[in-house]
């Protein structure tokens, strides 16, 4: 596999994702508004409660543990939105045909396809925790005198369960949209990988307790959904057949 | 070995229906400019896929430089070796020309100096250096065209495989491309091209394959042209008249006369020999001769022919 010609494609996917204003955009939407309810409710919180310091400074922990289990349905709606477009547009240009015939192969070509769909909704979720891993020590600091974030179960969550997510969104988006015609099919079709994962974010983040058996349980599933969703699409991307099947 | 492809009994279908490339063997010889030329329908971009390796045969086989093209450890080298023109021209439209090539030049792991030259040169031979930064999307057809013609020669690609290079490009900019396909094989390089333009397949081509799914004929234009039609020739008088024909058709090599006024059409199995006894009967007779022109067919007598004759066939059944 040669790195200079994924980079390449990743390039070019990401050249023609900033062309497309509207969806560039809406991109930041989702990041930016988990985030922004992360911080504005720790400030509020720390401007208005006249309670004691140690209950100001857990009402912030579960106010910013709200807004980091949030911010992990941006890995699978950023991979659902960029991969449903850049598949779908190659297919309606028809760019696939000279794109194949250059010395390209079928694991770079997957590999390339599948970095614009994966990379910016992991950086944004990395980027997010960072800043309010921060903001909260910052605030916490006067009373705590010691680092509040992030702790084990949150850095598991950063590092292990944002990729996966990333991983099952990018994999399930690519192999759906090479059925799809245009792209909103293809994004309706992709509900069908958003909606189940983002009801399993929900059931394990918000309702079940936050235990390491739970997180360890989901990210075995992850994995296994993650590896499934891989070789589907490999079959997919298969050289021979795909200028034939994708139509 | 001077073939630089190799077809054999390559056959694919799609299902449903039957084959659109039925059993077809040819060569390609290096340095040759090679026409597939057939109806819509007849498995012409097909084909061009099956020899790029894009699609891979049902059965047979294509061998690039001694190469299978379902050799999968091989795309590298295949890939590097030829440049495609597909069908359409397939860029992306929401960026430049150059961002287009430069993406492709690195695909083919050109430097960046090599794609700067290569782009600049390519580009103002076709007319679109002016326009390099704009975006694709705001090109015409016939720009798009031209610039996909020069992302396959971009890597300056032994064999170059066209899939009608010349569709859509207005008279001038289509008469560059001939003689920039010319020149291409001047330099040594092969040249496989599809079209449905007969003008073109007879100026351009070495040698021209007919198919309609199956290999109808393949020959050198001229050849094709001899091969299935008689020799023809027109002799135009100042006075002649139906009663010529009696006179020439007692002559011997004459196959068939006809009176086309003011001319008389003859048919002859060997017009070299045959004629000058012809011509000076006919002198003798007091027939002033204006002038006796040899009768062309033109590759499109010979391609309405085979096509109808092979439907002919398919339509008679088994
Ligand atoms: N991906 C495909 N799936 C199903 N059938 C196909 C596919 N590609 C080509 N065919 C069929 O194969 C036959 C040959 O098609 P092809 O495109 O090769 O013809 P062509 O000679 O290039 O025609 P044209 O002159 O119109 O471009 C047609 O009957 C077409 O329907
Ligand atoms: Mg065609």
């Amino acid at each position: 596999m040669k790195l200079e010609r994924v980079r390449e494609l990743f390039h070019k996917d990401f050249a023609e994702l900033r062309s497309n204003r509207s969806v560039f955009i809406s991109l930041f939407v989702f990041p930016a508004l988990f985030l922004l309810e992360g911080i504005g409710s720790a400030v509020a919180r720390s401007l208005t409660t006249s309670s004691s310091p140690a209950s100001l400074v857990a009402s912030y922990i579960s106010g910013a543990s709200l807004s980091l289990d949030l911010l992990l349905f941006v890995p699978v709606i950023t991979a659902v939105t960029i991969g449903s477009n850049s598949i779908v547009q190659e297919k309606t240009t028809r760019s696939l045909e000279p794109l194949l015939a250059t010395p390209i192969t079928d694991t770079e070509l997957l590999v390339g396809k599948a970095m614009t769909p994966f990379l910016p909704g992991v950086i944004a979720v990395w980027v997010c925790y960072t800043v309010l891993f921060t903001v909260i020590d910052v605030l916490a600091w006067p009373v705590t005198h010691a680092i509040v974030f992030p702790t084990a179960i949150t850095l598991f969550q950063m590092w292990i369960i944002v990729p996966l997510l990333g991983l099952v969104g990018t994999f399930g988006v690519l192999t759906i949209s090479s059925w799809a015609k245009d792209a909103r099919a293809a994004q309706q079709m992709s509900t069908v990988i958003e909606l189940p994962a983002i009801g399993l974010i929900l059931v394990v983040f918000l309702f079940l307790p936050s235990s390491w058996e739970v997180l360890g349980a989901f990210a075995v599933g992850l994995a296994i959904a993650a590896y499934g969703l891989l070789r589907v699409a490999i079959w997919r991307f298969d050289r021979p057949s795909i200028l034939v099947n994708w139509r | 070995m001077s073939d630089l492809v190799t077809v054999s009994e390559l056959t694919r279908s799609f299902r449903p229906g039957p084959p659109a490339v039925d059993h077809i063997s040819f060569s390609v010889r290096r340095g040759e400019i090679f026409s597939l030329l057939g109806p819509n329908g007849a498995g012409k971009t097909t084909t061009i896929r099956l020899l790029s390796g894009l699609i891979y045969p049902t059965s047979g086989e294509v061998r690039i430089l001694g190469i299978v093209t379902t050799d999968s450890s091989q795309v590298e080298e295949i890939h590097n070796a030829i440049g495609l023109l597909p069908e359409v021209p397939g860029l992306y439209e929401s960026l430049s020309a150059m961002q287009n090539l430069r993406f492709y030049g690195r695909m083919h792991s050109l430097s960046e100096a090599t794609i700067n030259e290569r782009a600049r040169e390519l580009l103002a031979a076709f007319d679109i250096w002016g326009r390099r930064d704009d975006r694709v999307a705001t090109y015409s057809k016939g720009m798009k065209q031209k610039v996909a013609i020069v992302r396959a020669l971009l890597h300056d690609p032994e064999c170059l495989i066209l899939d009608e290079p010349l569709s859509g490009l207005d008279p001038e900019a289509a008469k560059s491309t001939r003689d920039f396909l010319v020149d291409q094989r001047r330099r040594g390089r092969t040249v496989i091209v599809s079209t449905h333009n007969l003008d073109d397949a007879d100026r351009l081509s070495d040698r021209v394959a007919v198919i309609r799914s199956r290999l109808l004929a393949l020959d050198t234009p001229s050849q094709l042209k001899s091969r299935l039609f008689r020799a023809r020739v027109e002799v135009r008088m100042q006075n002649g008249s139906p009663s010529v024909l009696d006179r020439v058709r007692s002559l011997p090599g004459i196959l068939h006369a006809s009176w086309e006024p003011p001319s008389l059409i003859l048919e002859l199995a060997e017009p070299e020999s045959e004629l000058p006894e012809v011509i000076s009967t006919l002198v003798r007779a007091g027939l002033r001769l204006q002038y006796v022109t040899p009768m062309e067919h033109s590759l499109e007598d010979v391609y309405l022919k085979l096509v109808d004759d092979a439907r002919g066939r398919a339509g008679a059944g088994p």
